[in-house]
């Protein structure tokens, strides 16, 4: 090729791909929001001579020019590519695992905040003199670390569990060896699925030396993209079901969401409409959801947990005539005012959660 | 980031960075069109309106402050000019004195405070201004306009907007390298762009912005995730791979912006100095600062170490030169004391190097020299990174064991997730590649066009990256 040649591609090649690009982007239409990273992207930025002469304008301008560049998911898949290509093992802290698994990395445990938890939680118990169940699920770093690329490195899970098992006083349900096999985690979220769930219902039907029923399985999505879909830019990766956990003898159930909204269902059909289909397990994040059930036990829970708890919802019905679920991100009012005679206390979190929380403060 | 305080990185935080979708997909496609479509004769105009927007940029507020530091030394260089000798030196005096207070004033005037503050002398306050961009690096362009026209190297510029367009020309304004008005007093008036330099200078910002946004952002944050992590896995092996990541970092952030603004230099026409020679191939520390941040030593040689008299006046003499520049070279890149032991640090293994290790280093095997110049200048990154020197201690007491093992799982984790990043960082640090395209030209030139595309392909998607940010529903 010829010089000349060469130096008219080159320069054509930049100019013309510089060109395109910016005014392709100028006039391609905008989002307000994002659905893989669910939140709502930046607003063009106010002119006003104020805000600019503030120096604020050059970094919400920034912001609002990325958050709309054209072809957005393209460009994060295409840096999640090549991360892949380039031998790394993770992207934004989430492993690319055997089999297209997409598995959050947990580095390390914030010693101190575990400590505080611990300690609030004892306390609570102390206080009130009540009994507690908890169940601390490992993550699927944690179970499923052998299907995780090599040199991966994260928090030894299992000493983690037993250090804090040693200093909770409170009886654990422990569900950790169970959740070693059986493929009990999403390949596309952080959360345990529900082969994961049934290992937590069988712990706590131990607990209450129950014998456990036979639960039937109906898929009804497979298109759940999750969490760690999203986190890794690996968008690529195929959707995963959704399954509808039904007990052998139906149970009527009637759920109050932040005292207020009822249902009759602990499955919110139309969020498998939406991007993070995991709400369809009694609808997300709510400060509170009170259960009232014809199980028929005589028993009644209070659970504080995280989100993991919402799968295991479908089961616990089951053994609970009434459950309040209180979730400390939100809710504000002294849960100990809910306890009853005999009520059930359980604390239901994932690991690495349980040692990040800063809620756990709000337990009064 | 932990917060190292170069100019560099000031940059990322605080003005536009030509790694931003901004600068390459609205400013330079506009800034590009209009140079080459208006008449050459408005095309300084055009530079310095486009500058000063760049400037403003970042910092609205403080485009005065480059307003007025281009008229006054302007002005001044008008004075230095038409007077006689005498006049002409008292001119030049009030000039440097006018330059070295806006920079004294805006980059140590709280550290003075602090530091008067802390042995109990109160007369001043902080004011807490924040640091113009760039005025590090301006403030010493600037000066080199009345120096040389006093010592008749230069001749006066007419046009109060072509200097305005030499002290503000938005590539090199606010990272280097440091262009003298002598370098491009030629081309400011008289330049032509031909097509086979627009297309060296899209090559050489090309290697400069896959150089900072490749290679230098990954590996920073190797660097800041070593720097974060939790006592039970800090470990030797992983302390020494967190200070080689730093070193990765700042020399591909630094030199990748000397490229691009090399490169965009080329596309308008000017030709800026080199300001990289490979640093870590040195054999010597000597050898080192020829070859890092070219400009800023060449500046320091040639307008304070020769007017202090060089190696002219003997060896005591000399020793005293060699400190004063390295106090001042440390001091220039930050007014925080960890800079300063920095610059020391530099300015006493120089002169150890100069008085008689110079000599052995040469006749020791090249490999070993060249052993000795980077662990020492690892160790010297360790004083640069961290502005807080209890935290700079900790880390070289990692370096030299203090972690409760050599190496761990941790260890294995970095190295085996940035292998390809760190073997990128390793070559891109040697000649090596450019030796291999200089060797086969012929045959690997045709590749350039589809090597720049791919480029800009994988460098807007990790820019896209940077700022995609899912909200975790999970993480509260």
């Amino acid at each position: 090729m010829k010089k000349t040649l060469r130096d008219r591609l080159t320069v054509g090649i930049f100019l013309g791909s510089l060109g395109i690009l910016s005014l392709a982007n100028a006039i391609a239409p905008k989002k307000d929001f994002s659905e893989l990273e669910n939140r709502e992207l930046a607003k063009s930025p106010s002119m006003s001579l104020s805000h600019i002469v503030s120096g604020h304008f050059d970094d919400d301008f920034e912001n609002w020019f990325s958050d709309h560049f054209i072809g957005r998911d393209f460009w994060i898949a295409a840096k999640s590519g090549a991360r892949l290509l380039s031998g790394a093992i993770e992207n934004n802290d989430v492993y690319y695992a055997d089999d297209g698994r997409l598995i959050r990395r947990f580095p390390y445990a914030d010693e101190r905040k575990t400590a505080q938890n611990i300690d609030l939680l004892n306390t609570f118990s102390e206080e009130h003199g009540v009994r507690m169940g908890v169940m601390l699920v490992p993550t699927s770093a944690g179970s499923d670390a052998a299907k995780l690329p090599f040199g991966a490195a994260d928090e030894d899970q299992d000493a983690l569990y037993d250090k804090i098992a040693a200093e909770l006083n409170a009886d654990m349900l422990d569900v950790r060896s169970s959740l070693k096999e059986n493929d009990c985690y999403f390949r596309t979220d952080h959360h345990w699925n529900e082969k994961g769930a049934l290992q937590g219902y069988l712990a706590v039907c131990d607990y209450l030396q129950e014998t456990p029923q036979e639960f039937t399985y109906e898929q009804v999505s497979d298109s759940f993209r999750g969490t760690m879909y999203s986190r890794s830019g690996a968008f690529w990766t195929k959707g995963e079901p959704i399954m509808r956990i039904t007990p052998p003898k139906e149970i009527h159930v009637q759920l109050t969401y932040d005292g207020s909204t009822v249902t009759d269902s602990v499955y919110s059909e139309e969020r498998l409409a939406g991007k993070d289909q995991y709400m369809y397990y009694v609808d997300g994040n709510h400060a509170s959801v009170h259960f009232s059930t014809d199980a028929g036990t005589g028993r009644h829970a209070v659970i504080i947990k995280d989100s993991y708890a919402h799968i295991l919802m479908p089961y616990l019905i089951t053994l609970y005539d009434e459950i309040d679920m209180i979730d400390l991100r939100y809710y504000r009012d002294p849960v100990s005012d809910l306890l009853q005679e005999n009520s059930d206390f359980y604390v239901i979190y994932s690991l690495d959660n349980f040692c990040d929380d800063v809620n756990m403060v709000f337990l009064k | 980031m932990p917060a190292f305080k170069t100019e560099t990185h000031l940059v990322i935080i605080l003005g536009m960075v030509f790694s931003s979708l901004t600068f390459l997909y609205a400013y330079l496609p506009i800034v590009l069109a209009v140079c080459f479509l208006c008449p050459k004769k408005y095309r300084n105009g055009w530079i310095l309106l486009a500058s000063l927007f760049f400037y403003a940029w970042g910092e609205p507020i403080y485009i005065l402050v480059m307003i007025a530091s281009i008229t006054v030394n302007w002005l001044f260089g008008n004075v230095i000019s038409a007077a006689d000798d005498k006049k002409a030196k008292t001119a030049l005096i009030l000039c440097l004195v006018f330059n070295l207070a806006l920079l004294g004033f805006f980059k140590y005037w709280d550290f003075l405070a602090q530091n008067l503050h802390a042995i109990g002398l109160n007369f001043i306050r902080p004011l807490k201004l924040g640091l113009p961009i760039g005025i590090s690096f301006y403030t010493f362009q600037t000066m080199s306009y009345p120096i040389d026209l006093y010592r008749g190297r230069t001749v006066r510029q007419k046009s109060l907007i072509s200097f305005g367009a030499y002290v503000s020309m938005f590539p090199q304004l606010i990272a280097g390298p440091i262009v003298r008005y002598t370098d491009i007093a030629e081309q400011l008036d008289h330049r032509s762009v031909t097509r086979s330099g627009f297309a060296y200078g899209i090559d050489r910002f090309m290697v400069g912005l896959a150089k900072k946004v490749l290679l230098a952002n990954q590996i920073g944050m190797v660097f800041e995730q070593i720097s974060g992590l939790p006592a039970v896995q800090q470990t030797v092996l992983t302390a020494w791979l967190g200070i080689l990541a730093f070193a990765f970092q700042i020399y591909f952030d630094f030199s990748g912006y000397s490229d691009m603004a090399i490169g965009l230099g080329k596309m308008m026409g000017f030709d800026f100095p080199e300001n990289f020679n490979y640093p870590y191939t040195a054999v010597s520390l000597t050898d080192f600062w020829r070859r890092w941040h070219m400009t800023l030593s060449y500046w320091f040689r040639d307008y304070v170490y020769i007017p202090l008299g060089g190696n002219r006046r003997g060896l005591p003499r000399q020793i005293l030169n060699i400190m004063i520049v390295w106090i001042l070279t440390g001091f220039w890149h930050g007014a925080s004391w960890n800079f300063v032991l920095w610059g020391l640090f530099y300015g006493i293994l120089l002169i150890i190097e100069k008085v008689f290790l110079l000599k052995h280093l040469e006749k020791l095997p090249r490999w070993c020299a060249h052993l000795y110049t980077c662990v020492a200048v690892l160790l010297a990154w360790v004083l640069f990174a961290f502005p807080d020197m209890r935290e700079g201690l900790h880390f070289f007491r990692l370096l030299f064991g203090g972690g409760h093992a050599f190496a761990d799982r941790t260890t294995l984790f970095f190295l085996r997730d940035n292998l390809l990043i760190l073997i990128a960082c390793f070559i891109g640090s040697t000649p090596l590649a450019k030796n291999l395209w200089a060797r086969h030209e012929k045959q690997l030139r045709p590749l350039m066009p589809v090597l720049v595309i791919a480029a800009l392909v994988i460098c807007t998607a990790f820019i896209v990256d940077a700022s995609y940010n899912p909200f975790l529903y999970f993480r509260f």
